[in-house]
């Protein structure tokens, strides 16, 4: 019996995941990586000459972007080993589902250091909490589902090339960047206590981004793969 | 070859001018002659190894790139 | 002197390839493309009057539209070619599609550097996020990713599959940037000192932007025709390479 979609792609975000959290390494090399990334803005920032409201949702945006490719360039390099990934494409699984699966344990990944860096940069800023951190969150659930499609697919290409460290950010950053400017934008309107209307453009901005890719890049990853 | 529209002469802006057609002319002559050298060398190699196919001579060590 | 002459002791050897890989790089084509280049140049510099407002630097104007539109046209075939070699697997295809990414990065290269020379003057700014030179830098790295992208795989067909994917998600990309730059836009009105209206051009101006255009567009087509006949060539070379390896063996 084939599995359904969604299950095999659950399957496949568990074995990944799991893997993960064996080791652990990955996961606390992209969020010291993240945590420090907002040290150092933090340091290079004149406090007199701009405000930390004003600052906060670049640097977080920033490092977002740059964390998440740190933490893609890992989700292919596993399967590499012991060609690993010749076990899964004959296994009765939908190519859609592996590229689904990859995508969510990538994307918890992703969401994973957020949880954690987000309240760092919170706090650093001064930002008031109880309201930031719901906003913040919310944004960067649907900048990670963009980021982490177009990056799966990315990463799974550039995995056998021989420019694999050169190529993910080549590739991806064009792509991540109308992704991180609606949830840069959408984070600067709502923490200056804008009203909620006039971040919706950013909000369907972002949604469509994450819609469009999301399918695009399932289409596409079987392709990637040998006929 | 110029010919003055407004009373007092329009802004000397002619530096930009030039440097713009200049480097558009290099850019597009540059690249044409870059494909030419590359055609030329893929076409060397083309000879040399056809004249060669017939003696098995060892295989050209040479780049496989003919980009 | 445009045209690659074979020499009289290869004749035979290029006779029997005739077929393949085409007779020369640079056919009437490209003759055409640049005696209409070169016109269009001595009609702009020499035949055309200086606009009054905004100096010679008008006429850069002349140069850049018809390349971004060249980069366009290159482009389009990069995309349409992505997705036919997705569909038929044909690898003329895809070699079509890697001529179009290189002829489109240099007419890209064109844009993005008569741009700034033409702002500077013009708006008082080297740089502006409006919507086509955000678009065309976009492009630009695009673009020179999908090179990239192509140098670093060895496989033909995977290479071919590769630049088909990375092709068709760019052209996706589109209109994600205009939307980014319109919302940019309108949310960040330019603080520009002199911001022209689009220039009515009298007609002496129009015919000389018409022929730029088109001489541009057919600069283009014969680039992206010769760049195809090298790849023709460079294929046949790899494959006798590849043969050859194997017999050495």
């Amino acid at each position: 019996m084939r599995p359904s979609l969604l299950a095999s792609a659950w399957f496949i975000a568990r074995k990944d995941l799991a893997i993960e959290f064996r080791t652990r390494t990955a996961f606390l090399a992209v969020l010291v990586f993240a945590i420090l990334g907002v040290a150092i803005f933090y340091f290079a920032w004149d406090a007199t000459a701009v405000a930390a409201i004003d600052l906060a949702p670049g640097v977080l945006w920033v490092i977002f972007t740059f964390s998440g490719l740190l933490s893609l360039q890992r989700s292919f390099g596993v399967e590499l080993a012991d060609r690993a990934m010749d076990g899964l494409l004959l296994s009765p699984i939908d190519r859609e589902a592996i590229f689904l699966g990859k995508a969510l344990a990538n994307l918890l990944f992703v969401l994973g250091v957020q949880l954690l860096t987000i309240p760092s940069v919170a706090l650093l800023y001064n930002l008031p909490l109880g309201r930031t951190l719901p906003i913040l969150f919310a944004i960067a659930v649907l900048a990670a589902v963009g980021l982490v499609a177009v990056g799966t697919l990315f990463s799974a290409m550039a995995a056998n090339t021989r420019l694999a460290e050169l190529l993910l950010p080549m590739l991806s950053l064009p792509f991540f960047v109308p992704v991180v400017y609606g949830a840069a934008q959408a984070t600067a309107t709502l923490l200056a206590g804008r009203p909620l209307a006039e971040a919706a453009p950013f909000f369907k901005l972002l949604i469509a981004l994450d819609l469009v890719f999301l399918t695009a890049c399932t289409l596409a990853f079987p392709y990637t793969l040998e006929e | 070859m110029m010919m003055q529209m407004g009373a007092g002469g329009p802004p000397d802006t002619s530096t930009y001018y030039h440097i713009a057609y200049a480097w558009a002319a290099i850019l597009y002559t540059g690249y044409s002659l870059l494909l030419w050298s590359r055609g030329r060398r893929v076409r060397a190699r083309l000879r040399a190894l056809r004249g060669r196919s017939a003696s098995p001579g060892s295989a050209g060590a040479a780049a496989r790139r003919g980009a | 002197m445009t045209s690659v002459s074979v020499p009289d002791d290869a004749r035979s050897a290029t006779q029997t390839t005739r077929a393949a890989s085409g007779p020369v790089l640079f056919d009437w084509l490209f003759v055409v493309a640049v005696v209409g280049m070169i016109a269009a140049y001595v009609r702009a510099i020499f035949f055309t009057p200086i606009e009054a407002l905004q100096g010679a630097a008008q006429k850069i104007y002349y140069v850049h539209v018809p390349a971004a539109l060249s980069a366009y046209i290159a482009l389009g075939v990069v995309a349409l070619m992505s997705i036919v070699y997705l569909w038929l697997h044909d690898e003329r295809a895809d070699r079509l599609a890697e001529s179009g990414g290189e002829v489109g990065l240099l007419f890209l290269t064109a844009v993005l550097t008569t741009g700034p020379l033409w702002g500077k003057p013009i708006w008082g700014t080297w740089w502006t996020w409006d919507a086509r030179l955000t678009l065309t830098l976009f492009l630009w790295f695009l673009m020179a990713g999908y090179l990239v992208l192509r140098g670093a795989v060895d496989d033909a067909a995977m290479r071919a599959r590769y630049s088909a994917v990375l092709g068709i998600l760019a052209a996706l990309l589109i209109p994600f940037i205009h939307l980014s730059v319109y919302l940019f836009n309108t949310l960040h009105p330019k603080p520009i000192l002199l911001k022209p209206e689009r220039p009515s051009m009298p007609n002496e101006m129009l015919v000389t932007f018409l022929g730029f255009f088109a001489a541009c567009s057919v600069l283009c087509i014969a680039l992206i025709r010769a760049r195809y006949r090298y790849g023709l060539e460079r294929d046949a070379l790899r494959a006798l390479e590849l043969d050859e390896g194997d017999v050495s063996e």
